[in-house]
């Protein structure tokens, strides 16, 4: 029994050993195959060198390139305030220009051709319509009054008077912006309410000599008149810009 | 015996095969077992040949001598000193030894014999 013993001792000895060779390389055996090509200490230190330089070069062009992106951000920033400033400017002109609704305080004055007299003047047999009707005349007098007494903005039958609109005689009918039009006459005017109407009724002004002419006037004050902008397109095909402003 | 030996060879090399890869961090400490045990293995041919072969001496070396070198391996490798190079060298310098001696014994009793020969022509 003891031989027994130690040949099962022996025998289970080479039984471990040859187990663990074989397994050892066949591990070694399917690694290798696995990795494809297993590189020596060397090769990868080498690389990672490499590697590192390259990370190196790569943390620089970041900060280069983040540096020019705070840069970029920078100078939108200011472009940012720079468009602003314009685009608040550009606004403020149109406002000027007449090319946006506006509203605010003002007067409305309304002016008819006077239906009563006419029919006296029918009735007593020398009826003259020109002088019974409401002329540019009148409109552009009152307008002019209304610029000269502050009015910001003015529109006549919801035409906004402008630096470029006329206020033409055609016949039987007012042109406006080249719009036509008849009585009865509603001129807006924005502006200190209060100034505007005694500038107009001022004796011996504007409308005491339109009703001398026969024209029916009424004015109203309003807390918020609505005048529309200028409707048509502003071109200027001959004008052109002098360079520094002319002296 | 010679019938165990080789079976349980043939066992070890069937299980070797089919028994699962293991992983490739280990074939390190793998290679340190068997380098040991293959230098118990020589240590016990060469004290058959001496005629001093104990197989307690051999069973205990032969596991004693693995688990310890596996477990150098281990404790180097978080030092970070290759205390493996060193029990690869002096388990294949002590391979070397025994294999001369084992060498030597056989030419001793070829020697021996040859002489005896001699006497029994003298």
């Amino acid at each position: 029994m003891k031989i027994e013993g130690k040949n099962l001792i022996i025998g289970f000895i080479c039984f471990l050993i040859v187990f663990m060779v074989t397994a050892q390389i066949k591990t070694i055996y399917r690694s290798e195959s696995d990795i494809i090509s297993i590189k020596n200490e060397n090769e990868l230190r080498d690389e990672i060198t490499q590697w590192r330089d390259y990370y190196d070069a790569a943390t620089a062009r970041i900060n280069e390139l983040n540096a020019k992106i705070s840069e970029y951000q920078a100078s939108a920033t200011k472009d940012d305030e720079a468009t602003k400033l314009i685009k608040d400017e550009l606004d403020r002109v149109k406002m000027l220009a007449g090319l946006v609704a506006v509203k605010g305080q003002g007067i409305i004055i309304t002016l008819d051709d006077t239906k009563a007299l006419e029919k006296i003047a029918i009735d007593a047999g020398y009826y003259d319509p020109n002088v019974y009707v409401i002329h540019d005349s009148d409109l552009a007098m009152v307008v002019n009054e209304l610029r000269a007494a502050g009015a910001e903005a003015i529109s006549i039958n919801g035409q906004r008077i402008t630096g470029n609109s006329e206020i033409r005689c055609i016949g039987p009918q007012v042109l406006i912006n080249g719009i036509r039009m008849t009585a009865p006459f509603k001129i807006s005017a924005i502006g200190d309410s209060k100034n505007l109407r005694a500038s107009l009724t001022l004796r011996g002004g504007i409308i005491d000599s339109i009703k001398s002419a026969n024209i029916d006037v009424s004015i109203e004050e309003q807390e918020e008149i609505i005048i529309p902008a200028y409707e048509k397109t502003l071109n200027y095909q001959y004008a052109t810009e002098v360079e520094g402003g002319a002296k | 015996m010679i019938l165990i030996i080789i079976f349980s060879c043939m066992l070890g090399l069937l299980l070797g095969f089919f028994v699962p890869v293991i992983p490739y961090a280990y074939t390190k400490y793998m290679a340190i077992g068997i380098m040991a045990a293959f230098d118990s293995i020589i240590g016990a041919i060469s004290g058959v040949v001496q005629k001093k072969f104990d197989i307690k001496i051999f069973v205990s070396g032969f596991f004693v001598n693995m688990f310890i070198a596996i477990a150098f391996t281990i404790l180097g490798e978080s030092l970070n000193v290759d205390i493996a190079l060193a029990a690869i060298v002096v388990f294949v310098f002590r391979i070397f030894n025994n294999l001369s001696t084992i060498r030597r014994q056989i030419l001793m009793k070829l020697e021996n014999k040859k002489e005896k020969e001699k006497r029994v022509i003298k």
